[in-house]
């Protein structure tokens, strides 16, 4: 008679065990993964207004700022910043990118960018294509607050420009791959 | 005849005896018991903006059985390897964080997830959802997640990096 009670508690307290043994252990796993892909993005940091300072016709000078952020892939990774005038000066009268009323007017750039960036050579602006800013190499990275850079830009003064405001917009592209 | 008649007298006594027995079943001593399955494993994705930080959910089933005076529970995490190869996110760095949900267990007591945005550690075991006494889950399991959000540093190399979140569930 004991015997045979031991044996029927025995097999219900084993049975009620086994019932949390089946779903689940106290210590299961997970693999947590990520992918970290080229990435890229900039912040320009101010407008510039340019301004003509000395001799008089002297061309328009400014700086502006910005601030960039990369990432390039570790083995053969490229990155880039590039400028394009994509609203020319306005209004008519005064200078033009596009169609300037001598043919040796220009707006130029000289860029400066702290390392790993490499700056261009000076550059004449356009609104027909992309001109270099900045370059990048294989596993290229800003810090996490970004890095800075600058255009610095010479206008030239033509004394045939009507007097008055002009405004354009210049369109900077980062890219990281 | 009456040689028989005994003989049957005795056999459905021996007869109650074996039901007798069947009665002691009722003497189960059901103690603290817990168990979790991992049901979801994240691979953390990037939100929309330019470097913003990668983000993912686990999802655990938990099965829970605490004493009714004085019992509790726990889910707790550790990450038991850090991200590899090098180069990339590091736990140890306090990269990782999360947040939590849990669900009130089904058939009573309550579950408390953690609070805020936690940072998981590779040293010290960190809470996910604590549990009071007689929490007591369904035979199908509760839900709880946890909510990853990884630092996305212009530092880190390009790459795919992985590491691995110990749970354990306990109860008492």
């Amino acid at each position: 008679m004991y015997s045979t009670i031991k044996k029927a508690s025995l097999g219900l307290f084993f049975a009620g065990a086994i019932a949390f043994a089946q779903v689940g252990t106290t210590a299961p796993t997970a693999t947590v993964s990520v992918t970290v892909a080229a990435e890229a993005a900039l912040v320009i940091n101010s407008n510039v207004t340019l301004t003509s300072v000395g001799t008089n016709f002297a061309d328009y000078t400014g700086n502006n700022t910005f601030t960039y952020f990369i990432r390039t892939g570790a083995a053969s990774g490229t990155g880039s910043i590039v400028a394009k005038v994509t609203s020319d000066f306005s209004p008519a009268g005064g200078p033009s990118v596009a169609s300037p009323v001598t043919a040796s007017d220009t707006l130029k750039y000289t860029a400066t960018v702290a390392a790993p960036g490499t700056a261009a050579a000076q550059q004449t602006i356009s609104t027909a294509s992309t001109t270099s800013v900045a370059s990048f190499g294989s596993d290229a990275h800003s810090v996490k607050a970004g890095n800075s850079g600058s255009t610095a830009w010479v206008l030239s003064n033509d004394p045939l420009y009507q007097t008055g405001s002009y405004t354009a917009t210049v369109t900077y592209t980062i890219s990281a791959s | 005849m009456r040689q028989l008649l005994p003989a049957l007298t005795m056999c459905l006594a021996a007869v109650s005896a074996v039901y007798g027995q069947a009665s002691a079943q009722g003497y189960l001593n059901l103690g603290p018991n817990a168990g979790l399955i991992v049901s979801s494993t994240p691979s953390l994705t990037k939100g929309g903006t330019a470097f913003g930080d990668f983000s993912g959910v686990t999802t655990l089933t938990y099965y829970i059985r605490t004493s009714q005076v004085g019992g509790s529970g726990s889910i707790q995490m550790k990450i038991t390897n850090d991200f590899r190869p090098a180069g990339g996110p590091l736990a140890a760095s306090g990269h990782l964080t999360y947040s939590c949900t849990a669900n009130t267990p089904t058939n009573g007591g309550a579950a408390t997830p953690c609070t805020g945005q936690a940072t998981a550690s590779t040293t010290t075991q960190t809470t996910v959802t604590s549990f009071g006494p007689d929490a007591r889950s369904s035979l199908a399991g509760d839900t709880a997640s946890v909510q990853w959000s990884l630092k996305n540093d212009p530092a880190f190399k390009a790459g795919s990096y992985s590491g691995t979140v110990t749970f354990t569930i306990s109860a008492n």
